[in-house]
């Protein structure tokens, strides 16, 4: 989910939106190689992310997509804290679950990082922070359907976009699921924008038996 | 009854308390006559500003507020009023000096100043439109409606409709999606609405006039103008070009997307308003170009898709960007 900004006064409405906050406004859907020890709870993180300088080579610019993450159970002088919350919806035992996650801060990764180092369970398909763990055998039955293309190998080992491990090709089970955005609608009401599953985890949904349409009710619309 | 008897003890005399609460009335008494022959002796009263002396000069005045006898219609005393000069037959005239002066902010005032009128020296309308409504302000591109108490709490598309019969629903959702429709509040401050917003009291809704749209506002906000092959194009004047900022930065070449892109777009849309646009990111589309690297949708990032890199056109449809979008 992506969200543009028509104006400028918008842009600065919803970069409050995005500040730290105590409730939370929206909510990611994953599926974990398995399955935390908690059914939920919070997390905090304190995260170093080094962007990198464009006098380092780095050709797209002073902000670099694949920023350098320093992941610490305690704050140092330049970290800053990421704070979720998640809630175990569903779970195949050991081997997997379907995890919300409520992110209560706006750190780039956070999930993906939280999920792999704070609940021990990485994201299935994130080859990036994950590693070899995201891509188990245990769930070859998934992976083995979905489609396979060209081999392709990341230079820089990112692989986010695609996993791509041994030839596996899993896309991240990661999904923005609701955001509640700073806007009301005739009723009164904020306003609540809900993205449809992709279609890679709807199909490992229903192939565990999962709904794909639930509404989330901790994010009121 | 002893507790009585105590009670009635306690006060010193029946009489005298009678007494004590007939002063206190005749206090109260003095104090009010003070009050009233502070301002009847030709004492000033606290100052007023001037626009709120003659703001309330015009609603004792404006035959639109005045208080109306429920049964005075069942008697037969009297009968609906259907025109502005039927008011004027019925209803104690106001002086030609009084009725030139409208309650107009004054950032409404200046607003009229930029556009060469007058604001006192305006024409009021006896025209088909202003009929059961207060009296209308008509400069060359704008119509200033006040919202009376007749109206008040009704919203912006049913307030214009009734105003104007003949627009249709969707006309004026664009129109107020564009900005061209808006409200000076009581406050005096100018503020952009929804459709779904609720006129208040004592406050102007700014319509533009029919010649003004048509000319114009060839191209509402919300509106393009597609060639044959799909492909958005300029208007001939090029009017609407200078409200485009993606024109205003022209110099290099607009290169439309093509048909399939802008379904591709369309389909991403969730959500859209006049502040923001949600579109579902599909996960393996970058935000950026990635050299060298082509994902699963190939070369295409979101970058490219908002006009950002390279001035492309916008790729939503029924989406004029007036300013460059910002990922948030």
């Amino acid at each position: 989910m992506l969200i543009l900004a028509r104006d400028k006064d918008a842009f600065r409405m919803l970069g409050r939106t995005f500040q730290r906050r105590v409730v939370p406004n929206s909510v990611y859907w994953g599926f974990l190689v398995g399955k935390p020890e908690a059914s939920h709870g919070r997390m905090r993180m304190h995260l170093d992310i080094d962007r990198g300088s464009q006098k380092e080579g780095n050709a797209a610019g002073a902000y670099s997509a694949t920023p350098r993450i320093i992941a610490r159970p305690t704050p140092t002088k330049t970290s800053r804290v990421a704070i979720a919350e998640f809630i175990v919806n569903a779970d195949i035992r050991e081997f997997g679950s379907f995890v919300s996650l409520y992110p209560l801060s706006s750190r780039p990764f956070q999930e993906r990082i939280m999920c792999a180092h704070a609940l021990r369970c990485p994201i299935f398909g994130d080859a990036r922070f994950g590693g070899e763990a995201s891509f188990p055998d245990t769930l070859s039955m998934i992976w083995n359907a979905m489609p396979r293309g060209k081999r392709r190998v990341d230079e820089d080992g990112g692989g986010d976009v695609v996993g791509d491990l041994q030839g596996r090709r899993v896309p991240l089970h990661l999904h923005h699921r609701k955001i509640q955005l700073p806007y009301k609608n005739a009723r009164g009401q904020f306003i609540t924008v809900s993205a449809p599953m992709p279609e890679h985890m709807k199909r490992t949904f229903e192939v565990l038996g999962w709904a794909t349409d639930k509404d989330d009710p901790l994010i009121p619309s | 009854m002893r507790y009585l008897f105590c009670l009635v003890g306690s006060v010193p005399s029946l009489p005298a308390f009678v007494n004590f609460l007939r002063l206190g009335k005749i206090k109260m008494r003095c104090t009010l006559r003070r009050l009233v022959s502070r301002f009847a002796d030709g004492a000033k009263p606290p100052p007023l500003s001037p626009a709120f002396s003659s703001y309330m000069s015009d609603r004792q005045t404006s035959p639109a507020v005045q208080m109306r006898d429920p049964h005075a219609e069942e008697r037969g005393e009297g009968r609906r009023l259907s025109s502005s000069s039927d008011h004027h037959q019925l209803l104690p005239q106001r002086s030609h000096q009084a009725a030139k002066r409208m309650p107009v902010s004054l950032a409404a005032r200046d607003d009229m100043i930029r556009q060469g009128v007058s604001p006192d020296g305006l024409a009021m309308t006896t025209g088909h439109h202003a009929t059961p409504f207060a009296e209308t302000l008509i400069t060359a591109s704008k119509v200033y409606h006040p919202v009376t108490s007749e109206h008040f709490g009704t919203r912006v598309d049913d307030f214009v409709q009734q105003l104007y019969p003949s627009w249709d629903r969707q006309l004026v959702y664009q129109l107020v999606q564009g900005g061209h429709i808006y409200r000076y509040r009581h406050n005096g401050k100018r503020t952009y609405t929804r459709v779904t917003d609720r006129v208040q009291l004592n406050e102007l809704v700014v319509v533009p006039t029919e010649e003004a749209w048509r000319r114009q506002l060839n191209r509402p906000s919300g509106m393009e103008i597609l060639g044959p092959d799909g492909a958005p194009i300029a208007t001939a004047d090029g009017a609407d070009d200078a409200n485009n900022g993606l024109a205003a930065n022209s110099g290099k070449r607009r290169v439309p997307l093509s048909t399939a892109t802008r379904e591709e777009a369309m389909r991403w849309t969730l959500f859209k308003n006049e502040h923001v646009v949600v579109i579902n990111k599909p996960s393996g589309v970058p935000m950026t170009r990635n050299a060298g690297r082509a994902g699963a949708y190939g070369t295409m990032n979101i970058a490219d898709r908002l006009g950002n890199s390279r001035n492309l056109g916008p790729p939503y449809p029924s989406t004029v960007w007036t300013r460059k979008p910002a990922a948030c």
